[in-house]
């Protein structure tokens, strides 16, 4: 069964009037799901809706029509959702450092999580060594813990923003841009933690890109959007190899590569 | 090299900051040949943008620049405001990386491409009918219409289209490109990457491309200059360096580019983030990174020597290429 199910879902940021008179919907009738255990990649370019859909999966964004499913329950935006189904939806953004609070420390960012869904802190030690715990885990020093944003790297700032999302023992992780922001020789470093990530803690990964070589090495399957509409869902193999709509092959062969230059 | 349109010597920057002056470019010496694109990669920290700032001359107040930039027998570090001024938008224009916040959104798009030919006395109309032709040649579609609206009325990469028109308006020989495709769509980016192509064909003029983007390097530039932490790591053609790399970092750098064509794998990270030039490590800048580094790369700043022809690096134990 599906860990997460959006159905028919419509969002349109136009007034009702101009709604009326047939302003596009930013995301007109998409339907995909997660399994537990799988990535699911969603690209397009910008304006193709994607990001609209992982805001609604999150409930930062209330469509206009359509449903999103949780273990086949359907949640609405974050506010209305059970304290379990917000805890076990987490998302990572893009920028770095704009997600994290520049005047709290490491510490105080994680250990709010804690604060706010009780059930989730740990119970059986304090909770300054499961924070050094998180951090290993995500690759930082546990000394990190003591210091706030504005003195961390790009890539050390991601890492927090992906500890922080850690904390609360989520199933579903929604990435959008995740590493679209950061240089070349760190990003390797984010992606491979996402892959061990998701191998060692049954983590299911959306995650909203427009790199299209990011996905190839990541996703097991790909949702393809273009203008609001999903044009393809298929495995990243199939897709890569058989690309089925012309707006993928579009796509693909606009991507460029280092090899055959 | 003979033919070259720009040499840079030597070239240091120091910027002011909290704690004393920082060194953003250290002893960068290398040179951009008439009609040829040569890419500066580097990623953040690596001084590739402050290099390209000093070759138009916008650095910020208080930077303090050393060493020479030859222009036509002329030294752009040492040469009057005035003078380079008069080079500034002319023999020399620049296309900056977010065309969003490069243009005056109070003005026509017209009135900032031809602005260049209206400060050089050009009568209006033929002002006019120039733009039009610009905006055309460009591939901006329906410039007659198009050259009296506002940016805002054109998209991201029509935007880009008209950054190249405002460019080429002063005829220049050299163009200095900062990542012009990194805030563009893939489909896009290709677009105007033939754009940029196709235009130095027929200008045969130089472009020098500041860019972290490998990919786009590997299908633009002639010659590559790769930079960490404001010094250079290697010099040679582009298409050698870049399937070839002779310095670990490039290397590092071209293993991480996720491939679309074929299934790679995740490539083995570099340890650790770019290296700030405000805290820029002894000897190697690189060796705190490094795999191969030893005792007197921690020790030695490793100097730019040739491996090969036309092939220059900075390691102690360069690869083999």
């Amino acid at each position: 069964m599906s860990l997460i199910e959006v159905r028919d879902l419509v969002v349109n940021f136009h007034s009702r009037r101009e709604r009326r008179r047939g302003r596009p919907n930013a995301v007109d009738g998409v339907s995909l799901a997660v399994r537990p255990d799988e990535t699911l990649a969603v690209v397009g370019e910008s304006g193709s809706g994607k990001t609209t859909v992982a805001r609604c999966v999150a409930g930062l964004q209330t469509p206009q029509a359509g449903t999103v499913l949780f273990d086949g329950a359907p949640v609405g935006r974050v506010a209305k959702r059970p304290p379990e189904v917000r805890r076990a939806i987490q998302m990572v953004f893009q920028d770095p450092a704009a997600s994290l609070n520049p005047r709290m420390t490491v510490r105080s960012i994680i250990a709010e999580t804690w604060r706010t869904h009780r059930s989730a802190a740990p119970a059986d030690r304090s909770w300054d060594d499961a924070i050094a715990e998180l951090l290993r885990d995500v690759g930082l020093d546990p000394g990190v813990a003591d210091r706030r944003a504005p003195s961390l790297s790009g890539g050390q700032c991601q890492r927090v923003s992906i500890a922080r999302a850690l904390a609360l023992r989520p199933r579903l992780l929604v990435c959008d841009e995740a590493v679209s922001a950061l240089d070349v020789s760190v990003q390797s470093q984010i992606l491979r933690l996402l892959a061990g990530l998701r191998a060692s803690r049954e983590l299911a990964i959306l995650f909203i890109t427009h790199d299209l070589g990011v996905v190839r090495q990541i996703a097991d399957r790909v949702a393809v959007m273009h203008q609001g509409r999903l044009v393809e869902t298929a495995t990243a193999d199939d897709l890569f190899e058989r690309p089925g709509h012309p707006y993928t092959r579009k796509l693909l062969d606009a991507a460029l590569d280092l090899e055959g230059a | 090299m003979t033919d070259a349109l720009l040499q840079i010597e030597h070239l240091s920057i120091d910027l002011p900051g909290p704690a004393g002056p920082v060194r953003v470019v250290d002893d960068v010496s290398f040179a951009v040949a008439a009609g040829r694109t040569t890419g500066l990669i580097g990623e953040s920290g690596s001084g590739k943008t402050m290099t390209a700032t000093a070759v138009i001359g916008l650095l910020p107040a208080g930077a303090e620049v050393s060493g020479s930039m030859w222009w036509q027998g002329e030294d752009l570090v040492t040469m009057a405001e005035k003078d380079r001024r008069r080079l500034r938008g002319r023999a020399i224009a620049m296309i900056f990386q977010d065309p969003q916040s490069a243009l005056n959104p109070t003005q026509t798009i017209g009135r900032q491409v031809g602005e260049i030919l209206r400060r050089g006395g050009m009568p209006k109309q033929e002002v006019r009918q120039k733009v039009i032709d610009l905006l055309d040649r460009v591939g901006v579609p329906d410039p007659r219409t198009r050259h009296a609206q506002y940016p805002h009325q054109y998209s991201g990469g029509l935007r880009q289209r008209a950054m190249v028109a405002t460019a080429l308006a002063g005829s220049p020989q050299l163009i200095l490109a900062d990542e012009p495709t990194t805030a563009l769509d893939v489909t896009v980016q290709a677009r105007i990457l033939a754009l940029l192509r196709r235009i130095r064909e027929e200008e045969g003029m130089a472009m020098l491309l500041v860019s972290h983007d490998l990919r786009v390097m590997a299908h633009v530039a002639d010659e590559v200059v790769v930079m960490y932490a404001g010094r250079l790591c290697e010099i040679g053609p582009g298409r050698e360096v870049l399937s070839s790399p002779a310095h670990p970092y490039t290397r590092a750098l071209v293993v991480s580019v996720p491939a679309v064509r074929s299934r790679t794998a995740i490539a083995e990270p570099l340890p650790g983030s770019p290296a700030s030039p405000a805290d820029r490590p002894s000897g190697c800048p690189f060796h705190p990174r490094c795999a191969k580094a030893r005792a007197v790369c921690r020790t030695e700043v490793p100097q730019m020597r040739q491996v090969a022809p036309g092939r220059q690096v900075a390691c102690h134990f360069p690869e083999e290429t």
